[in-house]
């Protein structure tokens, strides 16, 4: 049986590689949201 | 609840007497699905190690649900395509109509309809691919609890997506994946009706039931939540 | 208030945000170099620091928050949970597809196939296009408030479906033996059940994060949305006054 690092490599590639680019794509979003939410609007509940 | 029911099950069914939708477009559809199973498959091919017996034979069970369940999309289409004009769900609500009544009531429409639809293709199915028909009483369980089953998440899951232009896309991906338990299962049972042993069936088919009983208990408690407009 | 630079940053989850790199560097070390490969799978076993993780994290804690935010919404109306509710549908969608993916890859040394109707790799297959169709409903053009509570019952009925597919399935996987390698059967050392659980921390802790920030998307949209009522409503009545 070979090692299997073949597999292994791509799957945390793609894992990591689909997380970044999904967190990415979130703090772009919420950065463009925030923009056009005026102020007294923009307030989480944290 | 079940006098309205009664009440929407009858309007449906006579909509249907009128326009035969089902027995000129659905049976259709679900005979050429038949068919072209018996494309797909190749009804010359034969069971490993056993000449006698074909794999179309084999398979019948599950392709005849997966055949009942492509129809059964169609019907469940058509049961809300009735109601969107002039939103009359909107004035059967108005009309003080029990929510779990029209469920109810679209599903015994729907469920009526099936059952027919199944008898025809089913008799197809032996046809087409030479089928022995065997242990009735398991069969007729399992093509009933099956078939609530299929009514009750096509209603439920039909108005979910009511109203909308995407419904005839949404409503299959919601549909299948949430069927693939009962398909299993009807599968399952229907080949041990027919190449036995049954003992092996009837678990299977309690548990379609259950699937069943499940889905129409979720429709009579959701069905208000899911139709009102405001 | 924030600042709008910051987007849906906040002190809370730069912290978190830093917490989860730190966790990932040492899972990363551990899975991938500290951890020995096992005897039977080779180096293929790492994958399972992701993929086992990842399933619980999607299939039990988003799908299940889902389902609970779903019912709170139904219960009270409160906007917050039902918008929490699709933020972890869309992070549990995601972290499904990370199951099947590494599920798959990791099934191809050890099984020879990419697939082979294993059952919980079956079962996980179906709930990611439930979810799939859950995310389809919130994306309907209807009143707000009734697409969330559409999504609501679905969600729920959702989560039940999960539960329902995945012991059906593996009931009917029982009964066809098959000659499959039980995930059980590896043989665990120490430093790999800490990867595991290195993994499933770090993968928790992603969750929490994208978690907050989906759902300050979610929040700014409607924000945004009622924003934008409230205008054309002030420009009426400075019509009407006029």
């Amino acid at each position: 049986m070979s090692n299997g690092w073949q597999y292994v490599v791509p799957g945390y590639g793609f894992v990591f590689a689909v997380l970044g680019a999904y967190s990415f794509w979130l703090i772009r979003r919420g950065k463009q949201l925030a923009k056009q939410v005026p102020e007294e609007r923009r307030r989480f509940l944290d | 609840m079940i006098r309205d029911a009664r009440l929407i099950a009858m309007k449906d069914l006579r909509i249907e007497k009128s326009s035969r939708v089902l027995t000129t477009q659905v049976l259709p559809f679900g005979f050429i699905v038949l068919i072209l199973f018996g494309f797909g498959v190749s009804p010359d091919r034969r069971v490993v190690g056993d000449a006698n017996r074909s794999v179309l034979t084999e398979v019948a069970p599950g392709l005849f649900w997966i055949a009942v369940l492509f129809a059964a999309l169609l019907a469940f289409g058509r049961s809300f395509a009735v109601e969107s004009t002039d939103g009359s769900l909107d004035a059967l609500r108005l009309a003080g109509i029990d929510p779990a009544g029209i469920f109810l009531g679209k599903a015994a429409a729907v469920f009526l309809q099936l059952i027919i639809l199944e008898v025809l293709l089913g008799v197809g199915a032996v046809v087409l691919f030479n089928v022995q028909l065997a242990a009735p009483l398991l069969l007729i369980a399992v093509v009933i609890a099956t078939t609530v089953a299929i009514s009750a998440t096509g209603t439920l899951y039909g108005a979910l997506a009511a109203g909308q232009s995407a419904r005839d896309t949404l409503v299959p991906l919601l549909v299948l994946p949430a069927l693939s338990p009962v398909l299993l299962g009807a599968t399952r049972a229907t080949e041990s009706a027919l190449y036995g042993p049954t003992s092996d069936g009837w678990p299977v088919a309690g548990l379609v039931a259950a699937f069943a009983l499940l889905y129409t208990a979720a429709g009579i408690v959701s069905f208000g939540l899911l139709l009102d407009e405001t | 208030m924030n600042d709008a630079t910051l987007g849906t940053a906040s002190k809370v989850t730069t912290r978190l945000g830093f917490l989860t790199l730190a966790v990932g560097v040492v899972f990363l070390a551990y899975a991938l170099f500290i951890s020995p490969p096992e005897i039977s799978q080779a180096d293929s076993v790492r994958l399972f620091y992701i993929h086992v993780p990842a399933a619980i994290v999607s299939l039990y804690l988003a799908f299940g928050v889902t389902a609970v935010g779903s019912a709170i919404y139904l219960w009270k109306g409160s906007q917050f949970w039902d918008l929490v509710a699709w933020a972890s549908a869309e992070i549990g969608v995601l972290f499904c597809a990370f199951t099947l993916v590494t599920g798959m890859l990791w099934g191809r040394p050890t099984w020879g196939v990419y697939w082979t109707w294993d059952a919980r790799l079956t079962s996980t297959a179906i709930t990611f296009i439930l979810f799939l169709g859950y995310l389809a409903v919130r994306r309907l053009d209807m009143p707000a408030d009734v697409r969330s509570r559409r999504a609501a019952v679905l969600g729920i009925i959702s989560f039940l479906n999960v539960i329902i597919v995945r012991y059906s399935v593996a009931w009917w996987r029982s009964l066809h033996q098959g000659a499959t390698l039980n995930p059980a059967d590896i043989q665990i050392d120490d430093s790999m059940l800490f990867s595991f659980f290195l993994g499933a921390v770090f993968e928790s802790l992603v969750f929490a994060w994208l978690l907050i920030h989906r759902f300050r998307i979610g929040w700014l949209e409607t924000q945004l949305e009622s924003a934008g009522i409230d205008a054309a409503i002030e420009e009426r009545r400075a019509e009407g006054a006029q």
